[in-house]
This record gives C-alpha cells, sequence and structure tokens, in this order.
C-alpha cells in the first residue's frame, strides 16, 4: 500500500493505494463515482475519460501512483450544483445520448477540448473524440452538441 | 508463478542513479512505467515492482546547434505540438505522432514508451531512424548512447539490461536541402488502428543529385529496419520517376513481414512499395523537386 | 388530426437523458447491493470436449471464496422462447451437460469477497477434460461423419424450405439468370457496457431478485422461473440502466445469470457478476456468418421472375436463434420484391465456435447485402438505371405478404428512394466521378425492408398500465426495455398524447420491473414504438374513457359530450359546464369517502400486425487503387417509420445503425482460429470511430401504418440492414470489383483490382 494525496471535483483526498490500482477503480470503487465507465480496461472505448490536470486521459490507463498531487475532474464534478454544464445542457438539447455508457467519456473529451480551443471545426471535434467509441448514435449528434456548446460557453464569455 | 498483472510495489525514484539501483536491484522484475498506456494494456506477469520517473524530469524537448534532444518522458502531445519540430525534416516526428493512437492517449504516452515498448509496429522509430536518432541510455555505469535502430533486438526486446533505461532521444542537424516524410497504412485509415505497415524516408541533396537517402519501414520484421538497398539505389543519383520505383522495390525485396491477423505478407509487401515510393516522393516534394 | 398532435411528433428531451449526462445513471456493472459476493466464470479452454472430472476443492478453501457452482450443480434448460411459452424444443441448451462446445463455454464460477479473491479461486480449480473432434465449418458440419456437436444425429439446428410459385418455370420464362455466392461475417454487437452485469439474489423470502440488463425481462423470469423449478410469482427481474444492447441482450446471458443465481443459491449471499471486454467478445453471442448463393430470373426489361436463396448459417455452440435469424432472412428475402416464383432454403448449422444470436437487423442484414449486390449486378448488365431497377420491382401498398397472407397497408419505398435520390444527386453522380493519381470515386444505392414486431412468428404480447394521480399527472407502467433507443421516452409521449396531457405529465421510471409491470414480450425486431406503443394507447384511452364516464356523472352530462382540455374536462357546447381534472381525481380517490376510486386502464395481447419498414441508401466512396483503402464521401438514406414520434430519436437510430452498419461493411467481424476468436479486443476489432465516419444525411419517410400508434411503424432494425451492399455497390462503381465477402476489406478489394 503506498499513500497519494489527490484532488477530486474539487475535494481533497488522502488514500492509500495498490501499486497497480488504476485511477479508473479508485475513482469507481473506492471513491463510489461510477459515472465513470468501465468499458473495455484497454483504453480503446474512452468511456473511462477523465480530466487530469485539465487534459483527458484515460482512467483505465492511468495508475492511480501516478496521479499523487494531481486534480482529477470526472463527469461528477462537472455540474455547478443543480445546474448543468453547458456540455451537458448541450448533449440533452441535441439527444446526444442513447444508452449513455459513453456519455460521460465524450463529455470529459469535451470539456479538455473546449477549454483549448473555444470554437472548433467539426473535424476538430471528430479528431478530438476519437478515442471514445459510441455504439448508438454514430457521433453525428454528439459532434453537434460539442459545436453547440462551444457556442454556448462563447456566448457567456461575451457576456 | 502469478498469472495475474499484480506488482506488489511502486516506486517514484528522485534521480537516475536510484533509478538503475531499483531496477537492478529487482533482477528484470522492474518495470519502468512513464504515460502507463502500453503497460496498462499488456499487464505483464513478470512484474513485481513499477518504477514511475516523474521525478526525474524527463520532459523536454530543447533545440541546440547540433539537433534536437527529447527526453523520454516527453509526452506524445508535446511533440505533436512543437514549434522546434515544426521544421524540416523534424516535422516528420509531429506527423507520425499525429498519425498515432489518438488525442487522449497521445496525453500520456511518452516518447520514450513508444520506443522501449519495441513493438514492431510502432510509429515513431521508423522516423526517428531516418533522422538518424540516437537514444541516450542510463545505468549504473553511467549512460551510453546507440543508434536509435540498434536499439531493437527483436519482438518487445531491446538492448536495454536489467538497471536500464531510456532517458533521451538525440536527433542530429541537417543540411539545407533535406526533406523528409512519413508514411502509415491502417485499415481504411481508421484512426486509433496500429500499422499495417509504415514507412519512412529521408532525402539530402546537393544541388539535383540525391546526397544521401534514408528509407526506413516498420511491421515488416521483428523489429523496423532501414532499406539499406533502396539507400544504395538513390544515393548520387538524380532522382527520376524510375529510381523512386526501383527504390521502393528494393526496400519491399527487403521487408520480410509475416502473415497475421492484421494483414497478409503478401499484402505487407506490395504496401511497402507504396508508402516508400509515396514517402520518397513527399520527401523529394519537400526540397521543392 | 395529426396537424392536432401536440406531444407526438415533438423531439422531447428524453426523461432520463439528465441521469445519464450526470454519471447519476447506475448501469449493471454499477450497482452494489449489500452483502454482495462477486463472482467469476471458467471457461473451457477446448472448442469441443468432455468434462471427465470436476475438483473445486482447492477453490473452496481459499479463505475468500464463499460458493463454487459447476456445470454438474446448475440447473439445464432447453427451448427457445417460443417453445418455452408454448411446448418444449430443442433448439437451446441454456446450460451444457458435460460437453463444452467452444472456447469460453462456461464450466463452473465462483463467488468470493472480493474479484480478485474470485480471480485467484478460478485458478485453483482443475478441469479434467476428454477433447473431441471439433468442427468449425458449417459446411463441413453439414456432412455425414462430422463430429456431433448436440445430442442429435447431425449439427443440424433448424431447416426450412420456402417455395411460392414455381421457381424451375420462372427460371425458363426469363431472359438471363444471374448467379452468385456471397459470404458475410461475424459482427459482434460490441455495446459499450459489457454485455453482462447480473447480480443474483436468493437471500430473503424463497424469492429469487435478478438484476438484469435483459432487454426481455418477463422472458428471463419465465426461463429462470423453469430453471430452477421455483413458482414464476417468486422470481422477480429488474431491469437498470443498460449501455446498449442491439439484440445481444436477448433472452439470458449464456451462462451468466444461470451461473449467477446458483452461486447466491450457495451462498446465501448476493451474487454480482459482471464480464470482461475479452469474455464479452468470446462468449456472448455475435451476428451469425451466413453462406449465400443466389440465382435470379429477370426479363430484359428488369423483371423478377424468379429467386433462388440457399442460406447456410454459422450456429456456433449453441443456438438461441437458430431459427429466428434464419426465419428472419426468409421474410425479407421473400418479401422485399415482388416476384412470383421464389424458393428459399436455410440450413442453421451447429459448429464449435462461439455462439451466435439476436443482433440488430437479425438476418437481414446478411441477405440484404446478397441480394442488393445481386441486384446492382442485374441493373448494370440490363442498362437499367439501378433505382429504376428497384422501384420495377419492390413489394408495395396492397401487395400481398404470401407468408403471412396480409396486405401491406402502409408503403414509403417509393417515397425513400426518390427523396434520397433527389438529396444525393443521383442524376448528377457521373458527373461528380474523380480520377485523382491512385483515387477513384463511384457511387452506388440499394434498398431494403425490415418488419416491427414478431406477431406472426412468436409469442408476442405488448402490455401496459397507465394510472391517473390524484393532482392529474400520470404514471405510465409497462416492462418496455430501454437499452438506448429511447422507446420508454417514445411510450410516455404516446401516453401524453392519447390523454391530451403534457409530455412532462407523464412519469416512467428507468426501470422496468416485473413485480410491477404486466408480461410484456420485451424490445426485439423494432416493436416497441410500434407493438408497446399499440398497448400504451389502448391503455391510455381505457384509463381516458373511465375519466370521461366518471366525469359524466359528476357533472350530469352525456360522456359524448365532455372533452379533456388544459387540465379541465369541459362539455364541448356550453364549457361552463366543466370541473378540473385534478379536483374530479381528488374527489374520486380521496373525497368523497365513498369511492377511493384510481382511475387507470391496462391493456395486454398483441399488436394486430406486422408493418413494413421501407428504407433506401446512397453512398459515394473513394477508392485509393494502390492500397484498396475506402473512404465514404456522402451518404444519404431515408426511412420510412410511418410516424416519427420522436424525430431526434428517429435521427439517432437511423445514423447510429448506419454507422455500426459501416463498420459491418468495411472494418469489423471476429476473427476465428481453430475455434479461438483472435481479436477480442477493441484494438484488433475496429469499430469506426467520429473521424472514420462522414456525415449522414437522414432523410424520416412518413408512410402511416394504420394500426400503428398515431401511425407510427418502427426503425431501429432496419437501419443497418443495407449499408453493407450500398458501400459494396459503390465501390464496384469506383474501381469495377464486387466483393462478396464481408468485411470489404482494402486487401480483399486490392486483391481483386
Amino acid at each position: 500500500m503506498l499513500y497519494i494525496n489527490i484532488k477530486v471535483n474539487g475535494k481533497e483526498y488522502e488514500l492509500g493505494v495498490k501499486p497497480y490500482e488504476t485511477l479508473l477503480e479508485t475513482l469507481r470503487d473506492k471513491l463510489g463515482l461510477t459515472g465513470t465507465k468501465l468499458g473495455c480496461g484497454d483504453g480503446e472505448c474512452g468511456a473511462c475519460t477523465v480530466n487530469l490536470n485539465g487534459k483527458a486521459v484515460l482512467s483505465c490507463l492511468t495508475l492511480v501512483a501516478q496521479t499523487d498531487e494531481k486534480e482529477i475532474l470526472t463527469i461528477e464534478g462537472l455540474q455547478n450544483g443543480a445546474e448543468l454544464h453547458p456540455i451537458q445542457e448541450s448533449f440533452v438539447e441535441n439527444s446526444a445520448i442513447q444508452c449513455g455508457y459513453c456519455t460521460p467519456g465524450l463529455v470529459m473529451s469535451a470539456k479538455a477540448l473546449l477549454e483549448e480551443n473555444g470554437d472548433p471545426t467539426d473535424e476538430n471535434v471528430r479528431e478530438k473524440i476519437a478515442n471514445n467509441l459510441c455504439r448508438c448514435t454514430g457521433y453525428e449528434q454528439p459532434v453537434r452538441a460539442i459545436l453547440e456548446a462551444a457556442k454556448k460557453i462563447r456566448g457567456e464569455n461575451d457576456r | 508463478m502469478r498469472n495475474i498483472f499484480r506488482p506488489s510495489e511502486f516506486r517514484r525514484p528522485k534521480d537516475l542513479h536510484e533509478t538503475s539501483w531499483i531496477l537492478s536491484s529487482f533482477e528484470g522484475r522492474a518495470r519502468v512505467v512513464a504515460g502507463g498506456t502500453e503497460l496498462l494494456v499488456h499487464k505483464p506477469l513478470d512484474v513485481d515492482c513499477l518504477v514511475g520517473l516523474s521525478k526525474l524530469d524527463l520532459d523536454y524537448i530543447r533545440n541546440g546547434r547540433a539537433g534536437i534532444t527529447i527526453g523520454a518522458g516527453t509526452t506524445l502531445v508535446k511533440i505533436e505540438e512543437s514549434e522546434a519540430l515544426s521544421v524540416e525534416p523534424y516535422r516528420i516526428l509531429r506527423e507520425a505522432t499525429r498519425l498515432l493512437a489518438t488525442p487522449t492517449i497521445r496525453n500520456t504516452a511518452t516518447i520514450g514508451g513508444n520506443i522501449c515498448n519495441a513493438s514492431p509496429a510502432v510509429d515513431l522509430p521508423p522516423a526517428l531512424m531516418v533522422l538518424d536518432a540516437k537514444v541516450i541510455i542510463s545505468g549504473l555505469e553511467g549512460t551510453r548512447e546507440i543508434p536509435i535502430a540498434d536499439f531493437f533486438e527483436g519482438v518487445k526486446k531491446t538492448v536495454l539490461s536489467d538497471d536500464e533505461f531510456m532517458v533521451e532521444v538525440k536527433i542530429p542537424a541537417f543540411p539545407e536541402n533535406t526533406g523528409a516524410s512519413f508514411q502509415k497504412l491502417r485499415h481504411h485509415q481508421t484512426s486509433i488502428d496500429i500499422a499495417i505497415v509504415n514507412a519512412a524516408a529521408r532525402l539530402s541533396f546537393a544541388g539535383d543529385t540525391v546526397k544521401e537517402a534514408k528509407v526506413a519501414m516498420g511491421s515488416v520484421a521483428a523489429t523496423p529496419i532501414y532499406s539499406k538497398k533502396a539507400e544504395e539505389i538513390l544515393k548520387g543519383k538524380i532522382l527520376d520517376v524510375d529510381i523512386v520505383k526501383r527504390a521502393a522495390e528494393a526496400a519491399s525485396g527487403e521487408a520480410k513481414p509475416i502473415d497475421d491477423i492484421r494483414a497478409s505478407a503478401g499484402y505487407r509487401k506490395r504496401m511497402v512499395t507504396v508508402l516508400v515510393e509515396r514517402a520518397l516522393e513527399e520527401s523529394a516534394r519537400r526540397c521543392g523537386k | 388530426m395529426t396537424d392536432k398532435l401536440s406531444v407526438v411528433g415533438k423531439s422531447v428531451t428524453r426523461f432520463d437523458a439528465v441521469d445519464k449526462v450526470t454519471g447519476k445513471a447506475k448501469y449493471g456493472i454499477d450497482l452494489k447491493v449489500e452483502g454482495m459476493l462477486y463472482g467469476k466464470i471458467l471457461r473451457s479452454p477446448y472448442p469441443h470436449a468432455r468434462v471427465i472430472k470436476i475438483d473445486t476443492r482447492r477453490a473452496e478453501n481459499h479463505p475468500r471464496v464463499r460458493a463454487v457452482t459447476t456445470i454438474n450443480d446448475v440447473p439445464k434448460i432447453t427451448g427457445a422462447i417460443g417453445h418455452l411459452m408454448t411446448q418444449e424444443g430443442r433448439d437451446h441448451l441454456y446450460l451444457h451437460d458435460n460437453i463444452v462446445r467452444f472456447i469460453g463455454d462456461p464450466i463452473a464460477a465462483v463467488a468470493a469477497d472480493d474479484l480478485e479473491a474470485a480471480q485467484d479461486a478460478l485458478s485453483l480449480i482443475h478441469v479434467e477434460y476428454e477433447e473431441l473432434p471439433a468442427v468449425f465449418d458449417p459446411v463441413e458440419a453439414m456432412k455425414d461423419g462430422a463430429p456431433v456437436i448436440h445430442t442429435e444425429d447431425n449439427n443440424i439446428a433448424f431447416h426450412v424450405l420456402k417455395e411460392i410459385g414455381e421457381l424451375d418455370q420462372g427460371l425458363e420464362e426469363t431472359d438471363h439468370v444471374f448467379e452468385e455466392r456471397y459470404y458475410t461475417s461475424k459482427q459482434k454487437h460490441a455495446t459499450m457496457e459489457p454485455t453482462s452485469s447480473c447480480v443474483a439474489d436468493y437471500s430473503q423470502n424463497g424469492r429469487l431478485s435478478v438484476y438484469s440488463s435483459t432487454q426481455r425481462p418477463h422472458v428471463s423470469k419465465l426461463y429462470l422461473a423453469k430453471a430452477f423449478d421455483l413458482p414464476v410469482s417468486k422470481v422477480r427481474i429488474i431491469k437498470p440502466y443498460t449501455g446498449g444492447a442491439f439484440g445481444g441482450r436477448d433472452y439470458l446471458i449464456h451462462g451468466l445469470e444461470i451461473m449467477c443465481t446458483s452461486l447466491s443459491m450457495k451462498s446465501g449471499s448476493p451474487v454480482k457478476i459482471s464480464f470482461t471486454r475479452e469474455e464479452d467478445f468470446i462468449a456472448t453471442e455475435a451476428r451469425h456468418p451466413f453462406i449465400i448463393d443466389l440465382r435470379f430470373g429477370v426479363t430484359d426489361d428488369g423483371i423478377l421472375k424468379a429467386m433462388e436463396m440457399k442460406c447456410v448459417m454459422d450456429v456456433g455452440g449453441y443456438g438461441a436463434h437458430a431459427a429466428g435469424v434464419m426465419t428472419n432472412a426468409l421474410t425479407k428475402g421473400v418479401l422485399i420484391y415482388k416476384c412470383p416464383n421464389i424458393t428459399f432454403e436455410g440450413h442453421s448449422v451447429y459448429t464449435n465456435k462461439a455462439l451466435c444470436g439476436a443482433y440488430r437487423g437479425y438476418g437481414n442484414p446478411q441477405i440484404n447485402f446478397a441480394i442488393e449486390s445481386l441486384m446492382d449486378q442485374i441493373a448494370e448488365k440490363l442498362g437499367i438505371d439501378a433505382v429504376e431497377l428497384r422501384l420495377k420491382n419492390y413489394r408495395g401498398l396492397n401487395e400481398l405478404d404470401p407468408l403471412s397472407g396480409q396486405r401491406i397497408e402502409s408503403d414509403g419505398m417509393t417515397e425513400c428512394i426518390e427523396k434520397a435520390a433527389e438529396k444525393f444527386d443521383w442524376i448528377g453522380r457521373e458527373k461528380r466521378k474523380v480520377a485523382n493519381g491512385t483515387k477513384r470515386t463511384g457511387t452506388g444505392m440499394c434498398c431494403l425492408i425490415h418488419h416491427s414486431g414478431g406477431r406472426f412468428a412468436i409469442p408476442d404480447p405488448a402490455a401496459a398500465t397507465v394510472m391517473f394521480n390524484s393532482d392529474g399527472s400520470v404514471n405510465l407502467v409497462t416492462a418496455a426495455a430501454d437499452e438506448g433507443q429511447g422507446n420508454r421516452t417514445v411510450l410516455a409521449q404516446i401516453a401524453a398524447e392519447t390523454l391530451g396531457l403534457d409530455y412532462e405529465q407523464v412519469s416512467i421510471s428507468s426501470e422496468p420491473d416485473t413485480d410491477m409491470t404486466p408480461f410484456d414480450s420485451g424490445t426485439h425486431g423494432s416493436r416497441q414504438t410500434y407493438a408497446g406503443g399499440i398497448a400504451v394507447k389502448r391503455a391510455a384511452e381505457k384509463a381516458k374513457d373511465k375519466l370521461l364516464d366518471l366525469a359524466a356523472q359528476h357533472l350530469e352530462a352525456r360522456k359524448d359530450d365532455l372533452r379533456i382540455g388544459d387540465g379541465f374536462i369541459f362539455h364541448v357546447d356550453n364549457p361552463s359546464i366543466n370541473i378540473l381534472v385534478s379536483d374530479l381525481l381528488t374527489a374520486l380517490q380521496f373525497e368523497d369517502l365513498s369511492k377511493g376510486i384510481q382511475v387507470m386502464g391496462t391493456s395486454t395481447g398483441v399488436a394486430p400486425a406486422v408493418p413494413t419498414i421501407y428504407g433506401a441508401n446512397f453512398a459515394e466512396v473513394e477508392v485509393d487503387m494502390a492500397t484498396g483503402e475506402v473512404r465514404i464521401l456522402k451518404f444519404v438514406c431515408a426511412f420510412d417509420v410511418g410516424k416519427a414520434i420522436n424525430p431526434a430519436h428517429v435521427e439517432g437510430q437511423i445514423i447510429g445503425g448506419e454507422v455500426t452498419g459501416m463498420g459491418y461493411a468495411l472494418t469489423e467481424g471476429l476473427i476465428t482460429k481453430d475455434g479461438k476468436i483472435m481479436n477480442p479486443n477493441f484494438g484488433d476489432y475496429r469499430m469506426l470511430r467520429a473521424c472514420d465516419v462522414p456525415k449522414i444525411d437522414a432523410i424520416i419517410v412518413e408512410s402511416p401504418e394504420p394500426s400503428g400508434p398515431f401511425g407510427a411503424k418502427g426503425v431501429g432494425e432496419a437501419t443497418n440492414a443495407g449499408t453493407a451492399a450500398v458501400i459494396a455497390n459503390a465501390i464496384y462503381d469506383a474501381v469495377g470489383v464486387r466483393i462478396e465477402d464481408l468485411p470489404l476489406s482494402q486487401e480483399k478489394i486490392l486483391h481483386s483490382l
């Protein structure tokens, strides 16, 4: 067992972790944050995507031991109280959700993307969510939702 | 013997020597972990200790008179966005990186990891090979420097001994009139897919004559390889369609691919011709030829 | 009528969207029950073997292991669904005898305090096998002397021969005969939540509660009751949020619920089993590979006079859908074109490979690929436009369905083809053709049909209950399983529209629970919007009727004169005679102490028909002649859904289906070598990603189905049926090679050039 300090969704934790424990296991099994999904465990489906120091990463391929002193944002930390984040709002409004299993990962990829590039093209979005497999939507509506979210966020910034 | 990936220790050494000391003390049962994107996919069973290198400051790209040095712990996203690597011929590293895995994986995967996992199909080694890159290896006895092509000994096998690990990649400076290209073939060019075959080329010209030529390819043998024959055909020549074709065919002749679930050996050999031809044409185009 | 609709036809937000987008939705894999143990399954390393002995003692002695079960302990159950509800059948053996029939077949399972212990304990179980000769090729498996996989004397799981008219005569009357053989691949559902995760709990009150992500909760309930010899009333299935199904969660999951229940019975604790992605790939169902021989006879002017279709379907080790999928390939093959002479023969054959089952399209993507590839060839040979050839031959409005004897009541095929062709600019396709370096572009089209529900093939009841609350809001109770399609949202829309309420006034829970809902055959065969919708509409009409009855008494008016609107019940001629719906309901339920009535309506029964869904696809591709690579440049499709209750959902179904179809066409397919699946991961099993697919134009056509709720039919299963054919046809147009073997890999294309 080794001890690490991490900040998850703004809250600080001191945790005893196993050397081979993944960030995904910590989030789901220790912190009860099951919004981050396990889809493959091989880093290919992206259902486990979270933001680590603002970047989209695959929590199934991240040893939690390596996140010591780092900041993690999961889908549960995106809302402001009862208020949805504009990306979440946009997913709801654009029918971008079907089974919803890939949704948290997609939203977290989108979050990192929009932090970096507030005005992405359709192509930028498709490239940045390449790691997020979705078997239901065919990607069209999620891409639309992310582009709409970018507009929303830009609009807020204008104000 | 454990049948499951369950190392009992995770260490974060503070300097190169401590790293080697830990590695050596586990006699081959310790594994360096950088991004983790390779390790946690394969989950090797023969590992007792994981060694994280985050305290070693191996995350840098430096541009100097003698060329470029890249820390082994540099994430791929830094490479694809690097200003220093945006110029000819280095920019093939950015291009190869952009074709490698996905942006999400590139946020954590490192150049050292990509090289050290020594898969026959990896993308950066052929690009680094045509750029005459050397890798710096650190061990208990200090550091040593070897050409990247000599780093690989077989599938998943490198020259690293138990106490050693990679710290840096060094790429020399090139004369003007140098152009390079990296080509990768995937299944219907789907993203994330690893290479069916890949190929890189670099041409340095003196006037219209090819002064130096390098051709490397991956996924055609146990390790990435140079095509010496292609290089001989090109060297000292004024390029034309025929010479490019002959060089590409020579490269294909040197490729010794296997049949596997991703492609047949025959298809791979044919594709080496196509990719090397494209890489040479593009390299020449990039020096205005 | 339609212009008055206020909820139906609107893209309302799905009721579960916020739960899903915030990560609050609990899927099977997220479930935790107090005192729960973790289970793991031990699987066969052999494709065909007899299990001689299983020694579980060392596993049982593991300090954290609470129970071990084996194939010797679990019940055996036979019978496919239709048979189960009515008679014994032989199609499927849920959990085996002492024979393992594919690599990955379950042999034993352990339940432990934690997952690591369960994993460790698996390696402590010692199994002694006697290897048996295995057969992997379905054609070989049909031959005399092939190793016999089940207890019957051959490997034929199902055989069907359907003859309409006189094939030989039809072939004689034609001017041209076309013959080809097609092969299709083994596509995996690859739902984003691995196809598993179940918690079985037999720890309390002699009742078995199973949290199972099944598409058919009531059918799973019947199976488990039968397997464990419990009264049906003692079994309860609760379906949590489910990360996609596409047919993969039809019935039970092979070994899962039964092993899990057995562990719970042995340990006295709830037990959870979740499969890894690799287990999902090797040991859950996939799309059946087909070998299809076609022989079509056509006249000079392109009229089909004879169609012969011979199919061999690879069932794998077990055949839950050996009959169903073949029969569905038959209905789609027979019904798409109005040919007078048709012969369809199908053999479903057991092999020692991973099992196959229901998968979106259910036999249609296979047969459509063959038929629509051959139709393209016919069009080219006869010099008839591909669109024209389809329009000449398809079986449309008022045609008789020769299989069910029903008349076709709605027909949007012409509209689908014409609208999609216009949007695609089919006319201008030759002008758009580009030859650039080694790249060539080409275009293709195809059409397709599918059906809503299984009314004439299997017991297929639907049920719903609509309950008014005293404030005028409504609870809709149904066992319709929503794996992401949005059918529960659509059903709530149908209830709201029928009752004259706002969508927000109708509430539906996210989790069907067989204790709370009447028997419903579940979600399969594009039936929920249609058959489920009919049940909901009937239930809502009953509730509304009862409400008006009671209102008439209360208002001392004639029921026929009363209307519902804006929260009031009022007299149509004298609106001052009125009462707030909530006031009436409160009075009936609570204020009038002599009554205590809750107004509700329940409907059980079947839908009257299996309406035809029509569709047309158009694609433009670019092929690299040097490498064989294909890129889809443009894709337009149109589907006749009768009435789009929720257009955004319909669009999502269409685009999602087409993209899995593109994967089926180009990159997907399990690769099996000596019975072993060689690509059980997303690295080697290549599904298309956001940047790999083009923008898809989805056109919704509405040719109302008279028997459907507000004219609606289904859509989901139709959406991937024609994708492989349209891409194959476009590739042919680009480079002149016709690949008749899915997937259309670049290596096959280059090899043919």
